[in-house]
This record gives structure tokens, sequence and C-alpha cells, in this order.
């Protein structure tokens, strides 16, 4: 058998050959043993084919498909990640900012009343405790403490002032 | 679903799933046809990740007219290829003993012992096929494992379809020896 009918019988044999050559191959298979025990050991590669699938190293149990397509999204949409992680550290910034600068603001206040009170000698000290809890927001109760023992120095003040009896 | 549409779908409407269906059609023909090549596990499937994420990239700019399977499997043989020449590994097959283990049971078992000799005589098949020189068993990987006509398998390799057939013939021609020796030991 010359390499060219070899040719032509693996063509037949994997399908590529066309209607007048599969015609050729056919006639010549009928006439020819060599041929078809050309065709008959190519089939076999097939049956070796199949038996090989099945060996546990030719297989794996990994969606490799699912694995690319995954790590894809991933470094794909980086940027999206990025954005709402700096929106969000931007946030916290502004947030912080925004505290840091109201407590200064206060603390700047706390000392301009004291400033104040130290240049309106006398004072009192319950109008510098008045003045100091209103600078910033108190807790209703505590508050009430305050103005009741602001009383009570008042009394006491006017108790001590009396004549004794 | 058509190749064509599962790529349309992931390149226009960005459909991960078309692209988990399009590689996982040829998953299992790529991944027998690189083991061929490379004859270990951990290089097959570092080159099929390898394959399967260059592919995804490259898909924008695949064109209709060519065959998507063949197209894959090239950039899968240079994967392969790239492997071998990057990590200058042997190409040999994975021993028996270290793929079935030395399990007690499987000597007491009659149905474990077949299935062991089963599996042995698989691995005669996969050693014999590992002894054909490389162009010869990329050829025939390509057409068994990876049931691509000769005519593609020429446009994966890069060769006239002549020279294809010229190897496929000489692989046929030297297999057979191969096996009746590997098996007979």
């Amino acid at each position: 058998m010359d390499s060219k009918t070899e040719d032509d019988l693996l063509l037949h044999w994997s399908g590529e050959a066309d209607s007048k050559l599969s015609a050729e191959i056919e006639a010549l298979l009928e006439k020819d043993p060599a041929a078809q025990r050309y065709l008959d050991e190519l089939d076999q590669l097939n049956v070796l084919r199949d038996e090989l699938a099945d060996l546990p190293v030719m297989n794996s149990s990994r969606s490799f498909a699912l694995e690319a397509v995954t790590a894809r999204k991933v470094t794909r949409f980086p940027l999206p990640w990025i954005a709402a992680a700096a929106a969000a550290a931007a946030a916290v910034i502004a947030v912080g900012t925004k505290s840091w600068l109201h407590e200064g603001t206060s603390q700047v206040e706390e000392v301009v009343v004291k400033e104040k009170e130290s240049s309106n000698e006398p004072a009192t000290r319950a109008k510098l405790s008045k003045r100091l809890f209103s600078t910033r927001p108190q807790d209703p109760a505590l508050e009430r403490i305050s103005i009741a023992r602001d009383r009570a120095r008042k009394l006491r003040t006017e108790l001590n002032h009396l004549p004794n009896s | 679903m058509d190749d064509s549409l599962l790529i349309r779908k992931f390149c226009s409407d960005g459909d991960g799933d078309a692209a988990v269906e399009l590689l996982g059609k040829y998953q299992r023909a790529l991944y027998q046809f690189i083991w061929q090549m490379l004859h270990h596990s951990q290089d097959c499937e570092d080159a099929i990740q390898e394959t399967f994420s260059k592919a995804l990239l490259a898909l924008p700019r695949y064109r209709e007219e060519n065959h998507f399977k063949s197209w894959l499997f090239r950039i899968g043989r240079n994967e392969a290829i790239e492997i071998i020449r990057r990590r200058r590994r042997t190409v040999v097959a994975e021993a028996p003993e270290e793929c079935l283990g030395t399990d007690p049971l499987i000597d007491r078992q009659p149905a474990a012992r077949e299935v062991m000799e089963q599996r042995e005589r698989l691995q005669s098949l996969d050693r014999a096929i590992a002894q054909l020189p490389d162009a010869e068993r990329e050829v025939l990987a390509l057409r068994l494992q990876g049931d691509l006509p000769f005519k593609e398998i020429a446009e994966v390799i890069n060769i006239p379809i002549g020279t294809v057939l010229a190897r496929m013939h000489r692989a046929k021609k030297r297999l057979k020896p191969l096996l009746e020796s590997e098996l007979n030991e």
C-alpha cells in the first residue's frame, strides 16, 4: 500500500474524505484486504482512546472553566471595589475631621468663656458654672443637680449673713 | 448551545455562565490531550488554568471564521510547550505505584484486584503512548483525545496536512509493537 492510499484511508477513517474519495475507498476496501486491515487498526485506536479515558489521571474533578471565569471576574472588576473602599475611607475621614473640628471649637469656646470670666471679677462661682455648662450639651439631671447646688450655696451665703439670734 | 452564540453572550452581555459552558464543553478533551503531552498532573492543571484564562482574555478578539475548539487547543498546546520549556521536565509517565498506592485491601478482595489489574493495563497503554516521539504523540493525542479532524490539527500545529497524516501513520505503526511490549510485561 502506498502512502497516498494510507493518507486517503486516514481521511476516510476521520470522516474528512469527500464523497468522491469515500466512494473510491469503499471500492478499494472490497478488493484489498491490506486496506481493510489498515482501517481495522485505525478503529482499534478509538477503542484505545475509550479505554484511556477511564484512567484517573486523565480526568480531573475540578471545574477549570468555572475557576477561570471567577478569577477573571475578580481581576476584571477591582476598580469598583477600590472606589467603594476609597469612598468609605473618605467618609470616615470626613466624619472624623468634622468631629475633631467641632471638639476644637468647643475647647476654644470654653477657654474664651473662662477668660471672660476672669476679666469680669468679681463673679460668682455659680455664674461661671452656668456659663461653662451652657457651652456644651448636658444631661438634664446633671443640670438640675447643678441648679440645686447653686441655690443651696446662695441660701448658705444668705444664712451666714443673717444676724445671730 | 452553539459555540458562536455562547461567545457572543460572553463578549456582548458579559454572561459568565456562557463562558463556563463554552470552556466546560472542551475541558475534558483538552485535559486529556495536555496529559498526553506532559504526563504530569500538576503541570496539566497549570496548563489548563493558563489556557482558560488566556482564552477568556483573548475571546473578544476571536474571529468567527476559526474553529473555536482548534483555537482553544492551539492555546493549550502552546501552554503545554511553554511548561515543558520552563520546567525542563522530562516527559515520563507517572509510575503506577504513585497512582494506585499499595492498599492491602486490594490484595485480599477479588473485585478490587480486578479493578487494580484493569488500571495497570490502562497504565501500560498510557506508557506505550508516552514512548512515542513528541511530534507523533501530539498528532495522535489531538486526533484521539481532542477528537479534532486532521485539517484542524494542521491548523493547531501550523504544519501542512500531509505532514499531519504522515505523523499519524508513523505513530500508528510505531504504537503497535509498543503496546504489545507493555501489555506483555
